[in-house]
């Protein structure tokens, strides 16, 4: 194609959506139904993993030392297991914080029944260890355990399976959500952009006739498609930010705390990439799609177009 | 016209038939020579129109080959029938203009479809709309014109690509009489500068006043073409002639059925009482099985 051809092709693929804009909105505006819904499953999903990770996190091992042990060698040890191979962190809890926690996970009504170990504390003092890699939960907990000082490891290995089992079947669930959502949008897109050839086979017709390659006549729908793809992308993703606005407030009334919510701004550039350059090839292989059957099948140049 | 060796559009042997089973031509042979202009005359299922989609290669024929210029459709690819297109100027019944496009755009477009430069086009389209006389209304969009005007936009359109042929689809159907004349005027002026016209057409009056050669379909064949007899158009008396044509249409309109070579012998009967000589010829291959390699189009 000629390069005076494609700058021709370039400005009527955008002159289209305006000539034809209620088609233009229609079809952007399936597009960004589509996408919304593929973004919020994607919203739903990372602030699932990130649940299940900060949940991960918490459910730490604790290692607890030898009762007789001197504050001094308690810490010691802390600083030699935290350089220890697959270990994330490593804090030092001294007896009375994990009295204390203890306590505040107990709620006030039972915090009272502790008043009288205030004086015997019995808790020895402990490290929180988090682990890097889950899979390597068992070595690492031996590896833990076989550390001079260390008398019991307190770990919940049924809950870090758990988890972990969760949050892949969310990974498997999000991806195929998303790319069922992807084919639907395809159809609906190629469907709706069908729509606007029909609507515009005067032109098309009048093209074949006078001798435009496929090629010709692919490209403006192709531009057309691609533009609403991305104006599709940026505006649901506009959209989305106001939902999670909303869904965060509407958290924050409820629980007294936006804690567990991933901050949009975190995923919001990706987001918007992903949404521009989905829409941008859900468009034009949408139109790629449509044009190529009208072009096969249903361009008579003939027959009477009413 | 001398039967000279270079025909623009031959037919040979070709057999069209639909999907839905119709039977639209049946060993049709005709041979349109460079710089011709053609009526196409039938009843309207006759097979006139398939006569023309199997030129543009709309359509493909189930037998016998097509040679348009200088493209055998049957090896025609896909890809290479915009080339074959633009060789040809298509003008249809209604008009197909685009109403958004003023009547210049309407005319550019076809020369923005093959790449042309800004000034060729606005050259160009000046030249084209100056043919049909419609430099004034370059301004105006379609819905402000005539049909008659319309179709002379349409007209422009197809020649601003200097085509060899016109292919023209009933292109009086929708405009009043008068301008009718003017259409079919144009199309002489057109021919006589060397493009060959092919004029489909249903309207009688028409062709008589016009006296070009006359091919005639029925029932998906030839039954009349007096090739050879227009050569001597101004000469020959008109009212002679297609007093003998209409002959040939009443018998074929009889035998709706099956056209009767019976029939057409008695329209070369009266020729020759005319002293015209035979002119009408029954559709006989001149060129037959040897021709007719039933090439399987490929594609």
């Amino acid at each position: 194609m000629k390069i005076r051809s494609f700058h021709y092709l370039l400005g009527e693929g955008v002159k289209n959506i305006w000539s034809h804009r209620l088609m233009s909105v229609a079809s952007a505006g399936v597009l960004m139904a589509c996408m919304l819904m593929i973004g919020i499953m994607w919203a739903i999903s990372l602030n699932i993993t990130n649940a299940v990770d900060m949940i991960e996190d918490q459910s730490v091992v604790l290692a607890f030392f030898e009762d007789d042990m001197s504050r001094e060698a308690a810490q010691a040890t802390t600083e030699k297991i935290a350089v220890m191979d697959n270990i994330k962190s490593c804090v030092f809890v001294s007896r009375e914080e994990g009295l204390q926690r203890q306590k505040d996970s107990m709620g006030e009504e039972y915090a009272a029944l502790f008043d009288w170990v205030e004086s015997e504390n019995p808790l020895p003092d402990s490290c929180q260890i988090t682990l890097e890699d889950l899979d390597n939960f068992d070595q690492t907990i031996l590896a833990i355990r076989s550390v001079d000082g260390v008398e019991t490891v307190r770990q919940q290995r049924d809950l870090v399976n758990k988890l972990s089992a969760l949050r892949s079947m969310i990974n498997i669930i999000g991806v195929c959500v998303i790319a069922l959502l992807l084919i639907i949008s395809l159809v609906i897109v190629s469907n709706t952009i069908k729509i606007t050839m029909y609507t515009r086979r005067l032109e098309i017709n009048i093209m074949k006739a006078v001798g435009a390659t496929d090629g010709f006549i692919r490209t403006p729908f192709v531009i057309e498609g691609m533009l609403l793809g991305v104006i599709a992308g940026i505006g649901s993703t506009g959209i989305l930010y106001l939902l999670y606005k909303l869904a965060e407030t509407s958290f924050a009334r409820n629980f007294g705390t936006v804690a567990g919510f991933v901050p949009f701004t975190s995923f919001a550039l990706p987001l918007l990439l992903s949404f521009v350059i989905i829409g941008g090839f859900i468009g034009s292989l949408g139109s790629v799609i449509s044009i190529g059957k009208y072009l096969r099948h249903e361009g008579s140049e003939f027959n009477a177009i009413t | 016209m001398s039967t000279s060796t270079n025909p623009m559009i031959e037919f040979r042997g070709v057999y069209k038939a639909y999907e839905n089973g119709t039977k639209a031509l049946a060993d049709v042979n005709l041979k349109i020579n460079k710089g011709e202009f053609v009526f196409v005359v039938g009843a309207s299922g006759a097979g006139k129109s398939t006569f023309i989609k199997l030129i543009v290669h709309e359509e493909k024929p189930n037998a016998g080959e097509i040679i348009v210029g200088d493209y055998k459709l049957s090896r025609l690819k896909r890809r290479h029938i915009p080339k074959l297109r633009r060789t040809m100027g298509i003008v249809f019944q209604d008009f197909r203009l685009i109403r958004n496009m003023t009547v210049f755009e309407n005319v550019a477009f076809a020369m923005r479809v093959v790449g042309a430069s800004k000034q060729d086009i606005r050259k160009r389209v000046a030249y084209a709309l100056n043919i049909v006389g419609l430099n004034d209304k370059a301004r105006n969009y379609p819905d402000e014109l005539s049909g008659g005007e319309q179709q002379r936009v349409a007209l422009a359109r197809a020649l601003v690509n200097n085509p060899a042929m016109i292919i023209a689809d009933e292109p009086t159907g929708n405009v009043d009489p008068t301008m009718a004349y003017e259409i079919v005027d144009l199309l002489t002026e057109i021919n006589k500068r060397g493009t060959t016209v092919i004029m489909v057409t249903h309207e009688h009056q028409l062709v008589r006043d016009f006296g070009h050669r006359v091919v005639m379909i029925e029932n998906g064949q030839i039954v009349a073409d007096n090739a050879g007899l227009t050569d001597k158009t101004a000469e020959a008396p008109i009212t002679l002639q297609t007093s003998v044509f209409d002959e040939v249409k009443e018998t074929a309109a009889e035998t709706m059925q099956e056209p009767a070579p019976e029939k057409l012998d008695e329209a070369d009967e009266i020729l020759e009482s005319l002293s015209l000589g035979g002119g009408f010829v029954i559709n006989q291959p001149d060129a037959p099985a040897a021709e007719q390699e039933d090439e399987t189009n490929e594609d």
